[in-house]
């Protein structure tokens, strides 16, 4: 197991409950309106909030509304209701130095590497672009060192920088994303399934590159995936997504020792049954639920806080409470 | 044991602008009658460039040498036309991803082109054969599903109209083109009961792609490229508990559950791909004679090594 | 998995070798008058040696008045396209990056433009505002913008969606900045398609404003020599020479002008079609 790192980082993930919350969300819910589909609620309550210097994993299947909630975090698209605060600050209410400021210091890294930048610029300029747009690009040269620097660290070389995004390979162009969103020097970046549509060996590379630069930069990561066993192998803390809601969160060790979910469990046994997700004001595991009690059926478990840090939606805890 | 497909010595190189980029060298393989034969690979390694070489699919600047045999007739020497017609009459294929479906046509029809086109089914006959494969797997609803447009569909029933394209009329060899790529567990689970029934309506099936987990799953024997060569030949059992070639051994290894270590090194430029083994560069095994003479494909324990650590 | 690409064509060809035509005209009218003909005081003089394209009702040598019209039809005509196209892309933009409220106003406007026809207008235009260069390129420019606006705002919306667009807004870009750098960028290959299409429709357009009267009498283009051999009785005289060139050079013109922009947009689209296989 990799040791997930971080500048607090000797510490148990115990540790990061104390540092300061660089983002959260309160009680999120996010509902799309689409001619074709109609009406879609794809976040039903949800709050999340990102420690300072941690990595948090957030799982769930395709349509579990994790990609949904990190642009959100990530001020990419907006709420139905709820809050979302950036360092104490509702994202809301913000004038536009604010929203500038939150821009800078909170990046987004998307899954399709291919069409993350834009095709008729140069990877040079893509990856310059934000120091000017903020300007803090200084000269030509200093932009120049700035760049082709940060560009090395992740083995980005003066070849691929002068190429346009057809040229590269998938790998390279989502490093090429990578190096973009930190030539800012965020405090916060949201990566979305990062490695999804790359090969293994090119995963491992980047997620080892990831990791290396949260422990020189000492920033937080808010990991979107699916893979549990990736999540397993870098994050401090994870959250379980089903049906647009968080249904069991904590750390990391003590979450894949012993799970609470039922879903968390099969997820990690790895059965999985063909049945749908359920919606509506009940517990959306309940078909597929071999531990379900008649509460399941009639209303959404509410969060119950089983610890510090450690929280579930399922009435089989609701019982003590 | 009975060939579908024999390819022997397959070259092919691609003219791009002022350069060529080699992207297979000397391919020996075989798809055994019966059997799931996975082939494992990268970017960049030409499994996709060999899946496209045997449905003749390549494009005009490809430069193709070596054999395609099936059933003793040379795919790629025969008349085009006639290899076009063979090749829609006993091979099918399950390509990657959701934008390989017409938005504009009915998942029926899409499901029935090759049995129309090259089987000489008529209308009314495929659109039923097409409406029974989405009920045998499992849509409880296979008319609605069979009349709707991609647009309509939900990503499991998506999932059932691509492999239905590939199953619907018989065929000899089915070719699947990365089927879990960017896929979650669930839909992945869900490619590999589909790809079973599958396998159970055709002669064989070559599976391209670079899903270790999911590979292990399907396979019953499994190809290793890297590169644009066949690097590891060997049963799928024994591939994943012992892996002969340094790359395989590497590949297995960046996996998370294994601990994600990376491999050294960046895969080369097929423009000029390094001397004597190709892997050699990021081996941690390699020695002089790897980096001068190219290893042959060689037989160790009923696998095929391209590697000197076992000539 | 057969790819469209534009591959060049003899016709592709032919367009540029009918541009470069007429471009040639337009060098050559710089030369001084020794080279051509003198103008002879007989009025339709046939074609001679001296006056290889004849002369016209006031004893002009035709081939140099052919010659310096190609300069006024083709400053029109890019003048006109210019306008058009800029109008045109900059609405386009703005009404399929915007979307929402900008989207629906700018949309009621071409299609407003769309609907009025153009050639009654245009009279109306020109007589009111008076003959000159300036105003048939102004009513010109006004009216070709609506179709450019509609392909641009379609192309638009769709690099909108694009995932690189949200990346952008992730950086802090704000909505002017993208839609300049960066849609604008990738709506090129439209925007040269139609302007150069844009040119062949100018060049007609202007052909028909002087041939009925309304161009400008200071700067003779083909389209005014139409107009006077018309007016004056070369028909009368049968005097073929002073209006088969102009009518030629038209139609060769604006035809160069079309199959170039026709290949344009076959090489954009199959552009568009390879980005559409990643979308």
């Amino acid at each position: 197991m990799i040791k997930p790192c971080s500048k607090v980082s000797e510490t148990s993930p115990q540790g990061f409950l104390d540092c300061p919350t660089l983002l959260e969300c309160r009680d999120v819910k996010k509902r799309f309106r689409s001619s074709v589909k109609g009406s879609f609620l794809a976040l039903d309550g949800v709050s999340i909030s990102l420690k300072k210097g941690e990595l948090l994993a957030v799982i769930g299947e395709s349509g579990s509304g994790k990609t949904t909630l990190a642009k959100i975090l990530a001020g990419l698209i907006g709420y139905t209701s709820g809050e979302v605060f950036f360092g104490n600050k509702p994202l809301a209410i913000m004038d536009s130095k604010d929203m500038l400021d939150f821009r800078m210091k909170v990046q987004f890294i998307p899954q399709y590497p291919d069409l993350a930048l834009d095709p008729t610029w140069y990877i040079y300029d893509s990856i310059a672009e934000p120091l000017r747009i903020h300007r803090i690009a200084g000269s030509r040269e200093d932009e120049l060192e700035k760049v082709r620097s940060i560009s090395s660290l992740f083995g980005l070389g003066l070849d691929q920088l002068r190429r346009k995004p057809r040229d590269l390979s998938g790998g390279e162009l989502q490093r090429a994303v990578l190096v973009r969103s930190m030539v800012l020097n965020p405090d916060v970046v949201i990566a979305d399934e990062p490695t999804s549509m790359l090969d293994p060996s090119t995963q491992a590379k980047i997620v080892r590159q990831l990791l290396e630069a949260q422990k020189r930069n000492g920033f937080a990561v808010l990991f979107v995936t699916h893979d549990l066993r990736l999540a397993m192998s870098i994050s401090n803390r994870v959250c379980v997504m089903l049906g647009g809601r968080i249904i069991e969160s904590g750390d990391t060790p003590k979450l894949f020792s012993s799970p609470l979910h039922p879903y968390t469990s099969s997820l990690l046994s790895g059965v999985i049954t063909g049945s749908e997700v359920n919606g509506g004001a009940m517990c959306p595991f309940y078909n597929q639920c071999n531990l379900r009690i008649e509460a399941c059926l009639v209303s959404t478990p509410p969060e119950l806080r089983i610890e510090k840090g450690r929280s579930v939606r399922c009435w089989l805890y609701g019982i003590h409470y | 044991m009975e060939y579908i497909i024999e390819i022997r010595g397959l070259d092919v190189s691609f003219d791009m602008h002022r350069m060529q980029v080699a992207a297979l060298q000397e391919v020996d393989l075989d798809l055994h009658k019966g059997e799931v034969l996975g082939v494992l690979g990268e970017s960049g390694s030409g499994k996709t460039v060999l899946l496209t070489a045997a449905l003749r699919l390549l494009p005009e600047n490809a430069r193709i040498t070596g054999q395609i045999l099936y059933c003793g007739n040379d795919l790629l020497s025969m008349d085009r036309n006639r290899a076009m017609r063979l090749i829609g009459k006993k091979f099918s294929l399950i390509p990657q991803g959701f934008g390989s479906l017409n938005p504009f046509l009915k998942s029926w029809l899409q499901i029935s082109e090759r049995p129309m086109e090259h089987l000489r089914i008529g209308k009314k006959e495929s659109y039923r054969m097409a409406e029974n494969l989405l009920r045998d797997m499992g849509l409880d609803s296979p008319a609605r599903a069979a009349n709707s447009y991609r647009h309509q569909l939900s990503g499991g029933m998506l999932q059932r109209v691509l492999v239905a394209m590939g199953i619907s009329g018989h065929s000899e060899a089915i070719f699947v083109d990365e089927p879990t790529k960017g896929l979650d567990e669930r839909k992945k689970q869900l490619v590999v009961e589909l790809l079973q029934l599958a396998k159970k309506k055709t002669g064989a099936m070559m599976i391209v792609s670079h899903d270790l987990a999911f590979l292990k799953k399907i396979s019953d024997r499994v190809c290793v490229m890297y590169c644009g060569e066949v690097i590891e030949t060997s049963k799928a059992r024994n591939f994943f508990t012992s892996p002969k070639h340094p790359y395989s051994y590497a590949l297995l290894e960046s996996l998370p559950s294994k601990g994600l270590k990376p491999i050294e090194g960046e895969i080369p430029s097929m423009v000029s791909p390094p001397k004597g083994c190709r892997f050699n560069p990021r081996c941690n095994y390699s020695f002089r004679r790897c980096r001068e003479e190219r290893p042959p494909l060689a037989e160790i324990d009923g696998v095929m090594v391209r590697c000197f650590k076992y000539v | 998995m057969r790819r469209f690409r534009y591959a060049p064509t003899k016709f592709d060809a032919i367009g540029i070798g009918l541009i470069l035509a007429v471009f040639a005209m337009l060098l050559l009218s710089f030369l001084p008058g020794e080279y051509f003909g003198r103008p002879s005081s007989t009025p339709y003089l046939p074609p001679s040696s001296s006056n290889l394209l004849g002369t016209n009702d006031i004893g002009d040598d035709v081939l140099r008045v052919l010659l310096h019209g190609s300069r006024v039809s083709l400053s029109i005509g890019l003048l006109g396209a210019i306008v058009s196209t800029l109008i045109g892309t900059v609405v386009g933009i703005f009404a399929g990056y915007m979307s929402g409220t900008a989207d629906e106003v700018l949309g009621s406007l071409t299609d407003l433009f769309l609907v009025v026809p153009a050639l009654p207008l245009m009279i109306v235009l020109a007589a009111y505002l008076g003959p000159s260069f300036l105003n048939v390129v102004m009513v010109i420019g006004l009216l070709w913008w609506p179709t450019t606006a509609r392909l641009v705002r379609a192309r638009a919306r769709q690099i909108r969606g694009s995932p690189f667009i949200e990346g952008l807004v992730g950086i802090g870009a704000k909505k002017l900045y993208i839609m300049f750098r960066h849609v604008l960028p990738n709506v090129w290959g439209v925007v040269l398609a139609r302007f150069v299409l844009a040119v062949s429709s100018s060049v007609l357009l202007e052909a028909g404003l002087s041939f009925i009267g309304l161009g400008d009498p200071q700067n003779p283009s083909w389209g005014t020599m139409l107009h006077f051999a018309m007016t004056r009785g070369a028909l009368l005289h049968g005097a073929w020479w002073t209006f088969v060139p102009p009518g030629i050079c038209i139609s060769l013109a604006s035809l160069g002008f079309i199959l170039l922009g026709m290949a344009l947009e076959c090489r954009y689209r199959s552009s568009t079609k390879s980005i559409g296989e990643m979308l």
